[in-house]
């Protein structure tokens, strides 16, 4: 009986580590927070990161964006130009933007963006030993390479996210103006009327938690990768799939947190 | 706890290994205050294993392990940091952190655990870069050194706090031959000048012979200990045969020891 539960416990030890292993993780990362607030972080790798994370990362989201919402816009124009009504395609542009797809595209490129460079990154310094040279430095290596992530991450998603709307309703607008020959005053006045303030600061505010996700699940597997190169490799693949996961996860809990306050 | 004179690193009843599968057992050897202590043995017999369990990077099977009294084994893990800090590692491939500068890295350490001033600091690394003979690589990152500079780079890096103990994991391995002595000569001058206390895992007989006041030798097979003393001794008078034939070179493979890598 006793080697029975022996066993069953060794086979789901593993799985309830699988659990267990990111949330404390997390937790010692955590618990350099007052020293980080006592010591401050090093400006240079917040400023590396800022520019991966931020500067680089612009053309690439404002661009998938744009084209987003012109597909949306064709789409829309499709659909409401059988009831004659195709003015509305500012409204369904406009909100699908700013509440889903500006917040999630942008989350969706910076998983491929930063966090896979994140894992890969992580995992060769493992790999080449410099994780051990911190740790025996007195360095504790989870915060280290984490807070400037962290910090680059927070500070830039929201912002590509604002730039990501913006192109998404520009893409909306191009559609709307060249195909549909809606004159561009009317879009515009038509779009900020279907939107308000709340609707965009709600969705741009989900690209907080998309930040904290991306980077965690990014360092987690790159701590985490089999000590070889392929092991890097698939802590980078693992650290994508992840943090899709994870994001689309996240967002269906943050609708229906939203869906309470009536948005 | 108790500070034994001239004891820098005392190991008792040590049994190191990985989940659960053991790879060395029951060790006890002491190093001294101000001597070169040179770890041998064939390859995969577990030096590398034991010389990561004395810098705390891995919790022993069993056993303790104390850094100038101090036991990393037992401490928590503020204490171990702190014990960490007292002592310079230098790793195989020099483990310089890729992102940073030759420069940056050997002030890592002083911008963590200093006070001083950016002009202190860069005076200190330009010492440091200078003890190593990489004075005006500063600016060099580290993938564009050769592999015998980035392993003296990380060597600086682990000067860079003045520990009075130092790890080496195969320093010598893939460098050439005057490099290698180059090395030898420097790590002899930090215990001469400096008095510092160094623990190097090693294969190269030369560079034992020539630096080494101790060593011990592994064997894989009893998973212990079977030599402990100073090399040209153990040489001549070791009553193990495998010992002497270790360190002649000769026989090495009628005599079981493994070979070296
Ligand atoms: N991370 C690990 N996980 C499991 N087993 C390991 C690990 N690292 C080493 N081993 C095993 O431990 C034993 C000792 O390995 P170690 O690297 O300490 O040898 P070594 O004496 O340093 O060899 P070399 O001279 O070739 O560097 C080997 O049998 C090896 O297979
Ligand atoms: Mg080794």
């Amino acid at each position: 009986m006793e080697q029975q539960l022996q066993a069953i416990s060794r086979r789901f030890r593993p799985l309830l580590q699988d659990g267990t292993r990111p949330l404390e993780f997390i937790g010692r990362v955590a618990a350099e927070l007052p020293a980080l607030f006592r010591n401050g972080m090093r400006q240079r790798d917040l400023r590396y990161y800022l520019d991966l994370c931020g500067v680089q990362a612009l053309p690439i989201v404002v661009l998938i964006c744009l084209l987003m919402g012109m597909v949306m816009a064709v789409n829309g124009q499709i659909q409401f130009s059988k009831l004659g009504q195709e003015i509305f395609v500012a409204d369904a542009v406009g909100l699908i933007v700013l509440k889903e797809l500006g917040p999630l595209m942008v989350a969706m490129v910076m998983t491929g963006w930063a966090g896979s460079a994140f894992a890969a990154e992580v995992g060769t310094m493992k790999l080449d030993e410099q994780i051990s040279a911190l740790e025996t430095m007195g360095i504790r290596p989870e915060s280290f390479l984490v807070f400037p992530k962290l910090a680059a991450m927070l500070i830039s998603m929201p912002i590509l996210t604002i730039f990501g709307d913006a192109a998404g309703i520009l893409g909306g607008m191009i559609i709307g103006v060249t195909s549909m020959k809606i004159p561009p005053v009317a879009y515009w006045t038509r779009t900020l009327e279907a939107l308000d303030i709340t609707t965009f600061v709600l969705g741009a505010a989900k690209s907080i938690p998309f930040a904290l996700l991306i980077t965690f699940a990014g360092c987690y597997c790159g701590f985490n990768a089999a000590n070889n190169s392929q092991g890097v490799g698939r802590g980078a693949t693992k650290a994508v799939v992840c943090s899709i996961f994870l994001i689309v996860v996240a967002d269906v809990f943050i609708t229906v947190l939203y869906s309470f306050i009536g948005y | 706890m108790d500070k034994k004179r001239g004891a820098e690193i005392e190991v008792k009843n040590l049994t190191v290994g990985y989940s659960g599968k053991i790879v060395l057992e029951n060790l006890n050897f002491q190093v001294a205050t101000g001597e070169i202590f040179c770890i041998l043995g064939g390859s995969g017999c577990g030096k590398s294993t034991l010389l990561k369990h004395i810098i705390g990077l891995y919790e022993p099977i069993a056993g303790d392990i104390l850094i100038q009294g101090d036991s990393i084994v037992q401490a928590d893990e503020q204490h171990r940091r702190e014990i960490m800090r007292r002592f310079g590692v230098t790793y195989q491939g020099g483990a310089l952190f890729s992102s940073m500068s030759v420069a940056e890295n050997v002030a890592l350490p002083l911008e963590e655990y200093t006070r001083l001033t950016p002009k202190e600091i860069a005076a200190t690394v330009e010492e440091k870069l200078r003890l190593v003979d990489l004075a005006g690589f500063g600016d060099y990152m580290p993938a564009e050194l050769s592999g015998g500079m980035a392993k003296r780079a990380g060597l600086a890096r682990a000067l860079a706090l003045n520990p009075k103990l130092l790890f080496f994991d195969e320093p010598s391995a893939g460098l050439d031959p005057i490099t290698s002595a180059e090395l030898d000569r420097l790590l002899m001058r930090l215990r001469d000048r400096f008095g510092a206390t160094i623990v190097v895992v090693t294969h190269e007989l030369d560079s034992v012979f020539t630096i080494a006041d101790r060593i011990i030798m592994l064997d894989k097979q009893t998973k212990s200990i079977v030599a402990n003393g100073p090399p040209a001794l153990l040489r001549d008078t070791s009553p193990n045969e495998k010992v002497r034939a270790f360190l002649t070179r000769d026989g090495l493979k009628a005599a079981g020891t493994g070979g070296r890598a």
